[in-house]
């Protein structure tokens, strides 16, 4: 890509970041709150670092910037990389920094969309393991919903690793169609990749985590550990029913409109929706 | 009041060598990860290069290596006289089947930069094979045991309710 597209795909990073971060916040995140900057600096960091990008690429132009092609294989954004990969690994593995809290409708939201999106994008070869990934766990979550009982901490717990699995499947796929590679893209779809890239990697390296906590509660005694942290990570208060029908069927609407007009990469879109659903319908 | 979760606190040899090994296990469950998606994308690459870019040629075999695992290949393309190497990695029993002397059909690069063949006639067999991970589901396995017993690393930087204790919240 070239440095213009480059500076919004990291005001895209660092937006999500400060979005993530204030999500975390007030999810209940200790560390979040500790260190973190108070909410309003964090959304003026995340428009600083859109404005500084438009700015950049304004700029580009006349300063032949926008000719400069990045990539992997230069050195400084190798190392920009580097730090970035080392300070994912280290928020996925040792903290809860950038995880907003979900319940139960935000979760068959994002597995209803991320369904939406393997039955009606481009198939790949692996699509009904990415279906079967996502639409098992979303049977579970809809007969629970149904149930209307309150969810014990284990059982909140595999509601959660559901959720976290429909990302795992929309991280694969999106993958798998290249997004990852894309050469070209435009200013701001540059930008919504970065903070899609973002979100999904932390959520992908905390899959591994999550799924090592899940199977610790093989034993009993570790069950305690896990109805401990759970609260932090689910909450049994809902967003109204209006406000997840609203948003399910506007979200879904997009992603079914975009698949037909073809206006954003369907992947693209689909992660976006995904983002959305879960930071707007976190529960209050 | 902070929640504090009543877990048991065991002592005994076994339990503190558990605690230490459990961050070394989290790092190592993480580097199996990692080399795992590293290896799964070198060997999807391989098959899309010789899905895509290979060429079918009828080549003779030349020589057995049974102890790098390696079937020498002779063959012809485009004029020009090259060597395959058939690792039997992929094909367990080709040691036992083939000779020096016979004829295969293969797959090659046409380009060139591969020295990999495929043997044509077992092609699913290249493409299905999961041998790469062989040595990382032990250790991944061994690190997922740790983290299964003691997993109190895992954690780490994971905020606890403030007063409510788990199951008190309602819908």
């Amino acid at each position: 890509m070239t440095l213009d597209v480059f500076a919004f795909f990291m005001a895209g990073i660092l937006g999500e970041i400060a979005l993530l971060w204030e999500s975390a916040q007030r999810g209940g995140s200790k560390l979040a709150g500790r260190f973190g900057a108070p909410v309003s600096i964090a959304r003026f960091t995340a428009l600083a670092a859109i404005l500084v990008a438009i700015g950049f690429s304004l700029s580009a132009s006349p300063l032949g910037l926008d000719q400069v092609i990045v990539s992997l294989d230069d050195l400084w954004v190798g190392y920009i990389f580097a730090g970035l990969g080392l300070f994912v690994l280290a928020v996925g593995l040792v903290s809860d920094v950038f995880l907003p809290r979900v319940g139960e409708r935000s979760v068959i939201a994002v597995q209803i969309l991320v369904v939406l999106f393997t039955v009606t994008a481009q198939r790949t070869p692996a699509w009904p393991l990415y279906l079967a990934l996502t639409a098992l766990p979303l049977i579970g979550s809809l007969s629970l919903a149904i149930s209307r009982r309150n969810l014990s901490p284990a059982v909140q717990a595999l509601v959660y690793f559901g959720y976290l699995l429909a990302l795992l499947a929309l991280t694969l796929q999106v993958a798998d169609l290249g997004l990852f590679e894309a050469v070209r893209m435009d200013h701001w779809q540059a930008l919504a990749f970065g903070g899609l890239f973002f979100f999904l990697a932390v959520h992908t390296l905390f899959i591994l985590r999550f799924f090592l906590i899940v199977s610790s509660l093989l034993i009993p005694r570790n069950r305690p550990l896990a109805a401990g942290i759970m609260p932090r990570l689910f909450s049994s208060e809902q967003v109204s029913f209006k406000r997840f029908g609203l948003f399910t069927l506007l979200l879904s609407a997009l992603v079914l409109l975009n698949n037909w007009l073809n206006l954003l990469p369907a992947e693209l879109l689909a992660g976006l929706a995904v983002m959305m659903g879960v930071q707007v319908m976190e529960s209050e | 009041m902070m929640y504090k979760p009543q877990v048991s606190n065991p002592t005994g040899w076994w339990n503190i060598l558990l605690y230490f090994l459990s961050p070394l296990a989290l790092l190592l469950v993480v580097v199996c990860i990692i080399a795992f998606l590293d290896r799964v994308g070198q060997h999807n690459r391989l098959v899309n290069l010789m899905s895509t870019r290979g060429a079918i040629v009828e080549a003779t075999v030349s020589r057995l290596d049974p102890e790098k695992g390696l079937v020498f290949l002779d063959y012809r393309l485009d004029g020009e006289e090259r060597i395959g190497l058939l690792y039997t990695r992929y094909y367990p029993d080709a040691l036992d089947v083939l000779a020096p002397g016979n004829q295969i059909l293969a797959r090659v690069d046409r380009s060139g930069v591969e020295a990999l063949a495929v043997w044509e006639d077992r092609f699913s067999q290249f493409r299905g094979y999961l041998g790469f991970a062989t040595d990382l589901a032990v250790i991944f396995a061994a690190g997922w045991l740790v983290l299964v017993l003691r997993p109190e690393i895992l954690y780490v930087g994971l905020s606890g309710p403030e007063t409510t204790a788990p199951g008190e919240s309602s819908k």
